[in-house]
């Protein structure tokens, strides 16, 4: 469980990252200090040896000044091979060995052969030959060797040393030889392994630990969320999960994961209502059919009383078969399920059509229609949409308007849209019913009507109207007559 | 028995008042609440059959409002709405039972039933008084072990004589439960039914059940 949370995943990352990133450091780090340990050593033993070979020149020269003043011919000026040059370095290493600047130094000298003349320390026999010739040394920058020396019988040491071949003449005169313990450099290298493989990876290992409480603490809110989220089913999705003032993804979080909860919630509560109306408004051609057939069935009836009974159930069979379609419809423009098939409308013609379409209603009922065009108006929309929404509602006026009335239709163009007014001078709706008229299966009492719907056709008409960004309005008064007022845009976005 | 049945949903009454009549009920419809309310206080009914949506003053309203005129005729309502708190509401309204549609006509008959038991003190379906014993289920009357044949209007007035056994009972009184709203009084079709009882039980026994009293009604009444 610990190795699939989020928690683990970000201390290893972290720690992974981390250690990589100190291990290039380190490695970095441990190199160029190691180079420039090398390099101060290197310098320092060049330096001394150029020192050691000016002091032994200056040295000679000065014996041999002396010795021309004495009078003394010495016929040999040169250093190769001469005597007196060997005795003079021996008699230099002797008395400035012991030379501060020098310390910690082993001073070799060879002749022109590479024969060791003198040595301020006592080596090894083997070292007492240079290893290469001297004529391969490069006179200016000369070579450094790492080597391993047993000094009186001591374990054996690393040192380095610094050969540099002195030239007479373009030939080797004699070579001087600097060694120097690497002691110091191997123990500050070590000292700086030692911080880097020890010390580090337990500094690692502090932030690992810091960086798990951190992750801890600042995941605690999920885990707390999670918690919270578990507690919500479909029985209590009007519960809202604690929402952290903390200001950050997690307080967002948990915002989001709410405003998702309302969103199913609405979504539900429309279906359950859904569900609810349905069974509702079935319920009553169901309780029909059940308590006529029962009724009829308790004796023998006449076949005049059973066609009569056919006739009524099938007409409630066809009325549940509506309201489950209307429903249906309804549910689909609410759930914004349906797609507007939008084209161009002459709007002028749809009313006219649609006028035409109620007109036998109209005569048969004795109520008189006017139409009035007050502009040609074109817009966007669905046609068989929008021409139901206008039946239902002409179908409405008709129903609601006695003989003799009439139901007067105007169309105009209104600022940025279409307007379309249903006037009747009919019964109208009292002000108490008048704001639920559009609602689902509201139906309003109207004294004298035997006629009734199902309260779905009025809120079928407000979807059609939204779908197409317009808006209804509805006035009335009592005896008097209902306006319904529909404005509509020209264009859909 | 005489019930009143408010509903708005005219197929619903209809068949509702076929079935009833047909049980030999005396049924009278009233298609709102406020008309309901009229009836109900003007009229002795021996049950209310009251639907909970109906226009101008619903089921609940109308319910509390009959109760709180002392009205206290046993009242089954009738309604879409399930769900145990609306039968709560309904109840405390002061229903005495209550019905879900669809329901089953058996059901309703069974529960008037049941309540009009309630109401006369009866512990089963059987109305006896001396040998003679009406079943109020299967509608089957015995005089002395011998089974009668009787139309369902004839039933109608036995079950309510036998139910006020030894009670007068005014002409008015009879024709008020067992005769529906529809019919224009005429007392004298009251006489002719008492006929038709007389003929069916007392014609061959010499102990006589239905006595008529003169100026004042008739009443049924066994040997003391």
């Amino acid at each position: 469980m610990i190795f699939r949370s989020i928690r683990f995943k970000i201390i290893s990352w972290n720690i992974a990252l981390l250690t990589l990133a100190f291990l290039v450091c380190g490695i970095l780090a441990y190199h160029s200090f190691k180079f420039n340990l090398y390099r101060n050593m290197d310098d320092l033993l060049m330096s001394r040896a150029v020192g050691v070979t000016e002091s032994i020149d200056t040295y000679w020269e000065t014996e041999r000044q002396e010795a021309l003043n004495d009078g003394v011919r010495t016929g040999a000026f040169s250093k190769i091979n001469n005597i007196n040059f060997v005795k003079i370095a021996q008699h230099w290493v002797e008395n400035r060995s012991s030379d501060p600047q020098l310390l910690n130094m082993i001073i070799q000298i060879f002749d022109s052969y590479g024969k060791m003349i003198v040595s301020s320390a006592e080596v090894p026999d083997w070292s007492h030959s240079l290893s290469l010739p001297a004529e391969t040394i490069n006179p200016k920058s000369g070579r450094f060797e790492n080597i391993t020396l047993s000094l009186n019988s001591d374990k054996p040491i690393d040192v380095r040393t610094f050969t540099i071949p002195i030239r007479e003449d373009n030939k080797v005169a004699y070579t001087v030889r600097l060694m120097t313990p690497m002691s110091d450099v191997d123990r500050q290298l070590s000292w700086l392994r030692m911080i880097l493989f020890g010390f580090l990876p337990l500094i690692i290992f502090l932030i690992g630990i810091a960086g798990a409480f951190l992750a801890r603490v600042s995941l605690h809110p999920i885990d707390q969320m999670t918690t919270d989220i578990n507690r919500i089913t479909s029985h209590n999705l009007h519960d809202r999960i604690d929402v952290p003032r903390s200001n950050d993804e997690i307080q967002r979080l948990a915002e989001t994961f709410n405003s998702m909860l309302i969103r199913i919630d609405e979504h539900l509560i429309a279906q359950q209502k859904f569900i609810q109306d349905l069974s509702h408004e079935i319920k009553t051609p169901l309780t029909i059919i059940r308590g006529s057939l029962e009724v009829a069935l308790k004796k023998e009836r006449s076949a005049e009383r059973y066609e009569a009974l056919l006739k009524d159930t099938l007409e409630q069979v066809a009325n549940i078969t509506r309201i489950v379609e209307s429903l249906l419809i309804l549910a689909r423009f609410e759930n914004h399920d349906v797609a507007l098939q939008v084209t161009l409308i002459n709007l002028n013609e749809l009313i006219r059509t649609a006028l035409a379409e109620i007109q036998p209603l109209c005569d048969a009922k004795g109520i008189l229609t006017e139409y009035i065009e007050n502009d040609a108006v074109e817009l966007e929309g669905d046609a068989l949409q929008l021409r139901s929404a206008l039946l239902n509602l002409l179908d409405n006026a008709v129903k609601y308007t006695p003989a003799g009335h009439t139901i007067t239709v105007m169309v105009r163009q209104a600022s940025g849209g279409a307007k379309i007014e249903i006037k009747d001078t009919g019964i109208g709706i009292d002000a108490a019913s008048l704001p639920h008229i559009f609602e689902r299966f509201y139906r309003a009492e109207h004294a004298g009507i035997k006629e009734r719907g199902f309260g779905i056709g009025l809120s079928l008409v407000r979807s059609v109207i939204i779908a197409h960004e317009g808006h209804i309005d509805v006035t009335s008064r009592l005896n008097e007559g209902t306006t319904f007022s529909v404005s509509l845009p020209l264009k859909q976005t | 028995m005489r019930i009143l049945i408010i509903e708005d949903e005219e197929k619903i009454s209809e068949f509702l008042q076929e079935g009833l009549r047909e049980e030999g009920f005396a049924v009278d419809l009233a298609p709102d609440g406020e008309e309901g309310h009229f009836m109900a206080t003007t009229s002795d009914y021996d049950l209310i059959v009251l639907d909970l949506m109906i226009p101008k003053i619903d089921g609940l309203t109308l319910c509390r409002k009959l109760r709180s005129d002392k009205i206290t005729t046993p009242i089954i309502m009738l309604t879409a709405k399930t769900g145990v708190k609306n039968k709560v509401s309904g109840l405390d309204a002061g229903a005495d039972d209550y019905l879900t549609k669809p329901f089953a006509f058996e059901e309703l008959l069974a529960r008037i039933r049941a309540q009009l038991r309630k109401k006369d003190g009866l512990t089963d379906n059987k109305l006896v008084v001396d040998d003679l014993s009406l079943d109020l289920q299967t509608h089957e009357i015995k005089r002395a072990g011998k089974t009668l044949v009787f139309t369902t209007r004839e039933i109608a007035l036995l079950e309510y004589l036998m139910r006020n056994a030894g009670r007068v009972l005014s002409r008015s009184m009879i024709i008020e439960h067992v005769w529906d709203i529809n019919y224009k009084t005429d007392t004298n079709v009251i006489d002719v039914f008492i006929n038709h009882l007389r003929k069916k039980i007392d014609q061959d026994h010499p102990r006589k059940l239905i006595h008529t009293l003169h100026g004042r009604g008739y009443m049924l009444k066994g040997s003391p």
